[in-house]
């Protein structure tokens, strides 16, 4: 009896052992973007608003920002290519952990007649942050039973499945790529946004009648009036959204189809593709429509505020249980900062200066940057009114985005001053080869050989409030405008 | 169903844990469903060979008993009992032949007479090879044999006879085992035993890290490599042809440990299918260390029937050179088979024929055959001979081996060796080094049994506390270095085909 006893545990410890050894590896060898993305959504256990949608959800609305301006406490759980069936099976966990007061659903892919998109990475995106729950295996055995997709790779085998409800079946084989960010891993500060810092001009589709509209019940469609009904059932409002896009001829099949369901349900509906609210030069991160954060900003603000006149979400930012909301802001804003230090063309950079959080002072030395279409666009993004300038050397005076600009020509060969937003300027020579700028009266900043006094533009970046330098940097033409 | 999948994770412990529950006579039922349940997984209609296979052998063995026990004079029983051997050897060698050789004999005799300028439309047949047919018919037809030799009682129990043929374990990869052995065995169903049982699931952990961590990992940088030979040429091939001797060695070692370790858990010994092949001193040794089983069945049912070492020398050559070219033949239908088996026979006949000139020149030189030096120059001469027959096995056709035997003589590129371009074949530097550190434990092992060391017996001998920790943590290495999961398709083990 004693030998049983003794064999029994022996056995119990082995098993409790490997499950020990494999819960551990699981969580350490697992690819990082769903937790790095979503993990931060199980933090707080109350949300006034979800965003749901693929890929150009996740990088069309900040929920930080809209913290900051409106104090709408939202989480954006958009997934990458997430038809429809994907994003309601995504809602249906969500509401596991917390019951909004609104959703915002994108309906981008209406069209669609798969569940999931045909790369597994997406559905790992959506659901590895999730733990294992009812809901994540209805979620597994629903999208991944797709009769229509049995011929795509990623649901082709029925095993896609178990690698969704225990991702170690897949990622077990990461441990030789194993790094720091697998041991330490740094979450996402956008609360599920996500940007990207480039700026790819699209061009808007000729608005030529429609050829055919969107009659058919697709599979996308179903999925999106059952997270309707759900939501109507649970009492949350909903937002339908069509975001901006070059409007193709699909795009704007959807979109309308969108007016018919949401008269349907009687729920509001906002179609981007029919508002002027994005510049198509400026604020696009790629040609597959998705914004930057330009972009991204003026669509987070157009939402926010349509929030704000619609529904009766409070604005929490006094509230003591969203303090932390304050710090995640700031350390949002600094991750902005940092990445913006770290951009090498201009650009990008004149794109990210969107941010209503700096003030910024632009030396323009080269005439050329006028010549460039590109940059032109990105001035006028900042409300630069370039055609009226003299389109010669001088400086811009940008304050928080655009809400005022000044211009002064200026040849720099001489010692100037000028009297402008932010107080009396004076560019000095103290030794050749760099040269001072104060403001009234102080160093303001100095021009030194480490910053390049002939470089062909310089920008000082400050903070609106404090008027602190966030980034002092310069730009030479080479091919284009590049740091250093 | 692979042993290497989730459903036999699922399937074993399920199969198990019923076995030792279910009363003594039902337990023969239950295995003998869940194997054919094993072999349905992969075609439910192919369980229908089995069957036919079952009931032929079955019913020949009933007749070659009644032959015995009847009062014909012995020249008539002897008369019947051959055919009756005939009867059983024909129709499931026809079976065989059909599924497996077809085509490979339409296409032979296609290419005969396109030698002598005439076109022959010959048919092309689509037919999918049933998994191990060529193990379980070759199972079913010794015990045919061994009934006619008086070795055994004919089975009268057909259900017992059918798990015989179609014992799971061993169903589709071997070893393949002698009625003799395992019949008795079946007969008496034992009790779950602890200790047993422990070792049976040592044996499957030591199997599973054979096949998943070595042989599915040395794979991806064979496959890469002699997937495109026009490309990794000169030593590329060297490093894949001797990595590939490694990988089909723990494929099929690995499978036949995974089986003898599940048929011990379930209190049933199966037959040692490999005993350190890769350091015997010579091919025969080789031979008499490599698939055990099937050598053995050779010897047995082929070898000593044509006259063995007998009838003279050149009958001995001759009769070594058609076992294996036969052998070369069972593992596939394809020229580059018969080939791989004629080197190995080759070797042998070339071998017994200068054996007077290797005693002289042992003698001469005073060399001690028993030394450590001398040995590792054997055994490494012995690797060197049967790798290089493992390339006409692994190449697609002749021509292919041929193109690549010349570039591993031709192309002379040792620098690969470690300006590190052997990590841009497949696998990185961390995965090739790990296939590195597991040969060495393998060759550590192997070194190990030569020795008559047990190693799972060592671990038996340890504390529990220490016994548990090693488990787990076998376990989890083997789960997370193993090639497995959709990230990589599973792989099934290479003498599945066979």
């Amino acid at each position: 009896m004693k030998c049983v006893m003794k064999r029994t545990i022996g056995c119990i410890v082995t098993i409790a052992l490997t499950a020990a050894l494999l819960w551990y590896s699981t969580g350490l060898l697992e690819r990082k973007e769903s937790d790095v993305k979503n993990a931060p959504f199980f933090e707080q256990e109350e949300y006034d608003v979800l965003l749901f949608g693929t890929s150009r959800m996740g990088y069309g609305v900040y929920p930080m920002e809209l913290w900051n301006d409106y104090g709408i406490v939202s989480y954006n759980l958009a997934g990458h290519g997430n038809p429809m069936a994907t994003t309601y099976w995504t809602m249906e966990n969500a509401f596991d952990y917390t019951t909004p007061k609104l959703v915002v659903i994108d309906c981008y892919l209406l069209s669609s007649e798969v569940k999931t998109h045909s790369a597994s990475s997406s559905i790992h995106l959506s659901f590895d942050a999730f733990p294992l729950s009812r809901n994540k295996i209805a979620a597994v055995r629903d999208l991944l039973d797709d009769d229509d997709a049995q011929n795509r790779e990623a649901v082709q085998d029925k095993k896609t499945r178990s690698e969704v409800l225990w991702d170690y079946v897949i990622y077990h084989s990461r441990w030789n790529d194993l790094g720091k960010e697998d041991f330490e891993p740094e979450y996402s500060k956008e609360k599920g946004a996500e940007h990207y810092a480039r700026v790819i001009p699209i061009e808007k589709m000729e608005q030529t009648p429609m050829e055919r509209s969107l009659e058919e019940e697709t599979v996308s469609i179903q999925y999106l009036r059952k997270m309707i009904e759900e939501c109507q059932d649970r009492g949350i409002a909903v937002l339908l959204t069509y975001l901006p896009s070059s409007a193709d001829e699909l795009n704007r099949q959807e979109a309308d189809r969108v007016y018919d369901i949401a008269s349907q349900y009687g729920v509001d509906y906002i179609n981007f593709l029919k508002e002027d609210v994005v510049n198509y030069a400026t604020d696009y991160c790629d040609t597959d429509c998705h914004l930057n954060v330009s972009g991204a900003g003026k669509i987070t603000d157009y939402i926010g505020q349509y929030i704000v006149e619609h529904y009766d979400i409070p604005d929490q930012r006094e509230n003591e249980a969203y303090k932390k909301w304050h710090d995640d802001y700031r350390d949002y804003q600094n991750s902005l900062r940092d990445e913006l230090r770290s951009l090498e063309s201009l650009d990008k950079y004149l794109m990210m200066l969107s941010n209503e959080h700096y003030t910024t002072l632009i030396e323009i030395h080269n005439p050329k940057l006028w010549a460039d279409d590109m940059y032109c666009n990105l001035l006028t993004n900042l409300k630069v009114d370039s055609d009226q300038s003299t389109r010669d050397t001088g400086v811009l005076i940008v304050q928080e985005a655009g809400k005022q600009v000044e211009w002064y020509a200026q040849s720099f060969d001489t010692q100037q001053s000028v009297e402008s937003l932010l107080g009396r300027l004076d560019w000095t020579e103290e030794e050749e080869g760099s040269y001072q700028v104060y403001r009234d009266g102080e160093l303001f900043y100095e021009v030194t050989e480490e910053y390049h006094p002939s470089a062909d533009v310089r920008i000082v970046v400050l903070d609106k409030d404090t008027m602190e330098i966030v980034d002092h940097t310069y730009f030479t033409f080479q091919s284009e405008l590049k740091r250093g | 169903m692979l042993f290497n999948s989730m459903e036999f994770m699922i399937f074993f412990p399920v199969v198990v844990a019923v076995y030792f529950i279910l009363p003594r006579r039902a337990k023969q039922f239950w295995l003998l469903i869940a194997s054919y349940y094993f072999y349905m997984c992969w075609n439910a209609r192919y369980a229908v060979l089995i069957l036919f296979s079952t009931v032929i052998t079955y019913g020949s063995g009933l007749f070659l008993q009644k032959i015995k026990e009847t009062s014909w004079d012995n020249l008539r029983k002897i008369k019947y009992k051959k055919y009756m051997v005939a009867f059983s050897f024909i129709l499931n060698l026809a079976v065989l032949f059909y599924f497996k050789y077809i085509n490979f004999a339409f296409d032979a005799v296609r290419e005969l007479f396109r030698l002598i300028h005439i076109e022959l439309h010959a048919p092309a047949f689509d037919i999918m090879l049933p998994v191990g047919i060529s193990f379980y018919t070759f199972q079913a037809l010794s015990y045919t044999m061994d009934v006619y030799r008086d070795e055994i009682y004919a089975e009268k129990n057909f259900f017992r006879y059918a798990l015989f043929v179609s014992f799971f374990p061993q169903l589709v990869a071997g070893p393949i085992e002698r009625s003799k052995n395992l019949l008795k065995q079946l007969d008496k169903p034992q009790k779950f035993e602890f200790g047993r049982a422990r070792e049976g699931i040592l044996l499957m952990l030591w199997g599973f890290f054979l096949k998943v961590v070595l042989a599915d990992r040395i794979a991806v940088f064979v496959d890469t490599v002699y997937g495109d030979y026009q490309t990794y040429q000169g030593m590329y091939l060297i490093v894949a042809t001797v990595l590939f001797a490694f990988q089909i060695y723990c494929d099929f070692y690995g499978y036949s440990v995974i089986a003898m370790g599940a048929a011990k858990v379930l209190g049933i010994q199966l037959m040692e299918n490999f005993e350190a092949p890769y350091l015997a001193v010579s091919v025969a040794g080789f031979w008499r260390r490599w698939h055990i089983s099937l050598t053995s069945w050779f010897r047995d049912y082929l070898y000593i029937p044509l006259g063995g070492s007998r009838k003279g020398k050149i009958r001995k050559y001759r009769n070594t050179m058609l076992v294996f070219l036969v052998s070369g033949l069972w593992h596939g239908a394809d020229f580059t088979y018969v080939l791989w088996g004629g080197l190995n026979g080759g070797y042998q006949v070339l071998g017994e024929m200068i054996k007077p000139l290797r005693d002289k020149i042992v003698s001469a030189f005073n060399l001690h055959r028993e030394s450590l030096g001398h040995r590792i120059l054997c055994m490494s001469a012995t690797f060197m001979l049967v790798d290089f027959a493992w390339i006409f096995f692994r190449a697609d056709r002749i021509i292919d081996a041929l193109r690549i035997v010349k570039s591993m003589i031709v192309v002379k590129n040792p620098w690969i060796l470690y300006d590190g371009s052997l990590y841009d074949c497949g696998l990185d530097s961390r995965n090739f080094n790990m296939m590195l550190l597991c040969l060495c434990i393998l060759l550590f092992a192997d070194c190990c049994k030569e020795k008559g060391i047990q190693i799972r017996n060592v671990i038996a001998r340890q504390d529990g506390w220490f016994r548990c920790i090693l488990i787990a943590g076998c376990i989890w290495a083997i789960l997370t270095f193993g090639i497995w999961g959709p990230g990589y398709q599973d792989v099934n083990f290479i003498y599945f085909q066979f």
